[in-house]
């Protein structure tokens, strides 16, 4: 298997060109919109690729240490409790499996501490989404603008 | 319109989730510019709208309404004529309100400003009682927001793939919910782009798909979403004038509208989009559609979180604030 250049590399090559000659050589103002999406997703693409398994560690460890200590003050949270149990399974499946389990435990952990009304346990939960943000738009970046709309 | 010619026709980038065209029609009383609003193949829509329900509302709107609607001519229900159901419409001619604010100055946009909060007061104020019923009755605007409360986490569990905003957005909506308003018209897709300047100060509105009965406050709130991912921000700057013209033009009190319940509804109106967005990631990831505009969402997807994020974390339970 050909693993040089990176797989984010490639993409981000591509963007350029896409958003240097070939938007150039393009006048249909529709097909113009949807070439300037294709550069902004592969961008996007590239900066996931190269932050992907970090962010996803990084993420499902937090929510899991949270998500630990609130099932065990609330043992009745029978949703976080089984959405624990099932993203402890996953994490020997593949990461995006093992992410969408955490990603349903960090939901049921919304719920059970909004209910709970515990301002401690909301700014806990603030944090976790706080990071989950923060590295999404790590990957949109900063200056991200919709195409398209004007 | 047999026997007529077509010329000019030209796609109009930006409506992603229907075809829209413009073009010129020639026949035997003269020449007219016209838009197409088409569904597009199956498979590729982002959200899923009737085309049906939207022409009675124009009509309704074009007769019976003072609101700037550009007029509504001719109808393909079935697509029979044209491909696929649409709408063809007087063409506007003139910018877009986001053009206009992006090369005004800062006291142009104050004037923007004024014209959005006209135009918004102008859409809560029609009478419901005779819209078409396609577009649906609520009982009560408690029932209401129950309803759209509840499908925050209803989407969620919908798509294929766990977004954990959408359950979190869906409880703290829940728990921090505003003073109830007066049920109204709600245009539902309430922003810059879809606002037509044919003169300085004149607007036309546009993109009438998700329209409904609801909470006024749902234009507001999804305007200024728009305008935070996509700058300028004609209400922001001041908030509070704008919070007070519209409370003069409706009738309704401050503890009803205050910038910090707009803020509210900025989150809470992004549901019925970002329903489509999830909607149409789930249908890509199985296989069912397949379009550079679909996957594009998920890069939209982050920039709402983030919005999302920030108003919730600023915001606590200040709903009341301005009453």
């Amino acid at each position: 298997m050909i693993v040089r250049p990176s797989i984010d590399k490639i993409l981000r090559a591509i963007s350029r060109d896409l958003e240097g000659e070939v938007l150039d050589a393009i006048d249909d103002q529709t097909v113009r919109v949807t070439v300037q999406m294709m550069a902004q997703l592969l961008d996007a693409m590239a900066r996931r690729y190269a932050n992907e398994s970090e962010f996803i560690r990084d993420e499902s460890s937090t929510v899991m240490s949270l998500a630990t200590q609130i099932a065990d003050k609330n043992p009745s949270a029978l949703s976080l409790q089984d959405a624990i149990e099932l993203a402890r399974k996953a994490i020997d499946q593949n990461s995006i499996d093992h992410y969408e389990a955490v990603s349903e435990v960090l939901s049921c952990l919304a719920e059970v501490i909004l209910a709970s009304h515990s301002p401690a346990d909301a700014q806990a939960l603030q944090l976790l989404f706080k990071q989950r943000t923060e590295n999404e738009i790590e990957i949109i970046t900063d200056e991200f603008q919709p195409i398209g709309r004007a | 319109m047999a026997g007529c010619e077509i010329t000019d026709y030209m796609t109009v980038p930006g409506g992603i989730s229907r075809i829209t065209a413009g073009f010129e029609v020639h026949h035997e009383n003269g020449s007219e510019k016209l838009v197409l609003r088409a569904d597009p193949p199956a498979g590729t829509a982002i959200i899923e709208t009737d085309r049906a329900t939207e022409w009675s509302l124009l009509r309704y709107l074009n007769v019976e309404t003072s609101i700037p609607v550009p007029r509504a001519r001719y109808f393909d229900a079935d697509g029979s004529q044209l491909g696929s159901p649409a709408i063809i419409s007087e063409f506007i001619e003139g910018p877009s309100l986001t053009s206009v604010a992006r090369a005004g100055t800062e006291e142009r946009r104050r004037e923007l400003s004024v014209l959005v909060v006209e135009l918004a007061a102008c859409v809560a104020n029609t009478s419901i009682e005779g819209l078409p019923p396609q577009l649906g009755r609520p009982n009560s605007w408690d029932e209401y927001m129950d309803t759209q409360i509840a499908q925050w986490a209803e989407t969620e569990r919908l798509s294929n793939g766990s977004d954990p905003y959408m359950r979190y957005v869906g409880a703290w909506l829940d728990a921090n919910r505003p003073a109830p308003a007066p049920l109204m018209l709600v245009h539902g897709d309430f922003q810059t782009p879809n606002i037509l300047m044919p003169a300085e100060d004149e607007v036309s509105l546009i993109d009438w798909e998700l329209t409904h009965i609801g909470d006024p406050r749902e234009d507001l709130g999804w305007f200024r979403l728009v305008s935070m991912l996509t700058p300028p921000d004609v209400i922001g700057p001041d908030g509070e004038a704008f919070c007070a013209r519209y409370r003069e033009l409706t009738g309704l009190t401050a503890q009803v509208i205050n910038p910090a319940v707009i803020s509210y509804f900025t989150v809470m109106s992004s549901l019925r989009v970002f329903a489509g967005i999830l909607g149409g990631a789930t249908a890509m990831d199985e296989g069912q559609a397949s379009s550079t505009a679909i996957a594009y969402t998920a890069l939209i997807q982050s920039s709402v979180h983030r919005v999302w994020e920030n108003i919730i974390t600023g915001l606590g339970t200040k709903m009341d604030s301005g009453a």
